[in-house]
């Protein structure tokens, strides 16, 4: 091994060191949707691109404006349709008969809120 | 002639066996884009044995094979992306003069990682994937060098 | 080749620690149907995913223990008994001594035999109507707390037409058991959300207090009218807005006065408990609910720790 083979080597982790530097440092990366049919997780979304969701047959999710709303669920309730939208600041949106779960992934950030005793 | 050719033949068959070997090694599919590059050693031995234009063809045949065997077209694209530059930056350095195996094959796998996930951000639109290169470059350091004395001692042999 | 050695132990050893900044504790959360709700659990553990399963064995055992409309649960069978004794399992007997001690302190409004009448009402159903009046009185006079007694695990029914229903108080039985399996597990940190009871082990991991919301009556699910702060404490509400259905512009909602048969005018929309028993909990929310502001400060006055936060009811 020559002697510019280590300082190559050295440089590289160097780099790689500050990037590991960087890319903590802005790991404010955007907040997910994880949507669970039945207990079995069937995707998870990024909270900052607007889409809409068909779950299965049963429910459609929409993201807005980082906002998960359940926009339609087959069911007789309705009581996910019109739930309160779920954002960053976490949340979730359940349609009980479908048994379909829409929450917004803890990513260790500090909450408003952690829990709603309803 | 035809006996660098023949030898040729039998690099590009390593070459192309050593990728299949690596494909059943699951340890470094933690981070997509990790490899071991095993498949560099052929390459980095052809290169040292005969040269660019040589090395040149055996990736080439290596990744069209490997890619159309158990890849598709975006598989191709995106090892030829990061093949083509890992070889180049190993033929500068070692055209320097400067460096030993070890560092021409850690350049060489740093070179590939970088291809590689320049072309995945290209073909997704998504720059995120930029915060593995970190750690793609850790890992391409080790097993640049691993490869590097690995080809070193092969080189001894043959 | 010694200096190599050394190279390659200084990289796996800068490779290690730059895998440590991942291996903090994230909360992790299960969620599922149990009680009749949407139950939710979080930890804070290097072993979630086994702890959250252990979880949900628990709920599925104490489904198939407390449900009234299962058949072949526990409760079922008692209801359904041939004999007028029946020997219960402990966590039976626990929870029936606890609905035969609120019928006391509520001098008889909290009433765990009032499953006839919320058979007749039928809240979860979406096309719900209000009764006969003579199916509900015939209902009403089936529910007779003072017709059960308890000795040890043995409970004798003087009525044969006597059914228990266990759904102001299963759940917070529920929360305590899944809090004690947790500790039991080494976990410190986690929050344990049945729907109205939301039970917090310890504090988050950042050492901050959990934050839990409380539902705003009849607004949209998930709008909050307060957030409380708890450390290891429990918080029940419970209200009138849970289940309810309008009929000729009046609302009926699933709060019922065991003597008349019909929806209790608590006076109350909401009422919140906050305790270190969620089975303390649970009871003493629906007592509050059916005792009415006034009763509702003397009787959780005499429990120490028991907080009482409420939100009265619209006086249209």
């Amino acid at each position: 091994m020559k002697k510019r083979d280590i300082i190559l080597i050295i440089v590289v982790l160097a780099l790689a060191l500050a990037g590991f530097g960087l890319v903590s440092l802005s790991k404010k990366n955007g907040d997910q949707l994880q949507i669970t049919v039945d207990g079995k997780v069937y995707g998870v979304y990024e909270l900052d691109e607007n889409q809409t969701i068909e779950i299965g047959s049963t429910n459609i999710c929409q993201i807005k404006d980082g906002k998960a709303t359940m926009i339609w669920a087959e069911c007789r309730d309705q009581i996910c349709v019109h739930h309160k939208p779920i954002d960053s600041l976490g949340g979730s949106i359940v349609c009980l008969p479908n048994r379909v779960f829409l929450s917004v992934l803890d990513d260790g950030k500090e909450r408003e809120i952690d829990t709603v005793v309803s | 002639m035809d006996r660098k050719i023949a030898y040729l033949g039998l690099f590009s068959g390593a070459a192309i066996l050593l990728g299949y070997v690596e494909s059943l090694i699951p340890i470094f599919a933690a981070v997509p884009g990790m490899k071991l590059g095993l498949a560099n050693l052929a390459i980095l031995l052809v290169l040292y044995q005969y040269g660019l234009r040589e090395a040149v063809a055996v990736q080439v045949v290596r990744i069209l094979v490997i890619g159309f065997l158990f890849g598709n077209l975006f598989s191709i694209v995106f090892s030829m992306a990061g093949g083509m530059l890992s070889l180049l930056v190993m033929w500068i350095l070692k055209r320097t003069g400067g460096f030993s195996l070890i560092g021409v094959s850690v350049a060489g796998g740093l070179a590939h990682n970088i291809g590689q996930i320049c072309m995945a951000a290209l073909v997704v639109e998504n720059f995120q994937i930029f915060y593995y290169l970190p750690i793609l470059m850790v890992s391409g350091v080790i097993t640049g060098v691993l490869i590097g004395i690995l080809s070193g001692e092969i080189r001894k042999r043959i | 080749m010694k200096r190599m050695g050394s190279m390659i132990c200084c990289l796996c050893l800068l490779l290690s620690l730059a895998g440590c900044t991942g291996s903090k504790n994230k909360l992790e959360t299960k969620e599922g149907l149990f009680f009749d709700t949407a139950i939710s659990i979080s930890v804070y553990s290097n072993q979630s995913e086994k702890v959250l399963k252990g979880s949900f064995e628990l709920c599925e055992e104490l489904e198939k223990t407390f449900s009234r409309t299962k058949e072949g649960s526990e409760l079922y069978q008692v209801n359904h008994r041939e004999e007028s004794s029946v020997t219960l399992s402990d966590d039976l007997a626990r929870v029936v001594q606890e609905g035969i001690d609120f019928y006391e302190i509520s001098e008889g409004a909290f009433d765990i035999t009032i499953a006839p009448l919320l058979e007749l009402w039928d809240f979860k159903s979406k096309d719900a109507v209000v009764p006969d009046e003579e199916l509900i009185q015939a209902a009403a006079d089936r529910v007779d707390g003072s017709a059960i007694h308890l000795t040890g695990n043995v409970l004798t029914f003087d009525r044969e037409d006597t059914e228990i229903d266990l759904g102001a108080l299963a759940k917070g039985y529920a929360a305590d058991k899944l809090k004690a399996y947790l500790v039991e597990e080494g976990v410190e940190s986690a929050m344990i959300n049945l729907g109205g009871n939301v039970l917090a082990i310890g504090v988050k991991a950042d050492g901050s207090p959990w934050k839990v919301g409380i539902q705003k009556p009849f607004a949209e699910r998930g709008e909050t009218s307060e957030v409380l702060e708890v450390k290891d404490k429990s918080v029940v509400s419970s209200g009138i807005y849970e289940r309810y259905f309008e009929q000729d512009g009046v609302l009926y909602h699933h709060i019922l006065n065991p003597d008349t048969g019909y929806p209790v005018d608590t006076g109350f929309s909401q009422v919140t408990i906050i305790s270190e028993s969620s089975l303390l909990g649970d009871a003493l929310s629906t007592v509050c609910l059916l005792a009415g502001p006034e009763k509702a400060e003397e009787i959780t006055g005499r429990f120490p720790d028991v907080e009482l936060h409420y939100v009265l009811a619209d006086p249209n």
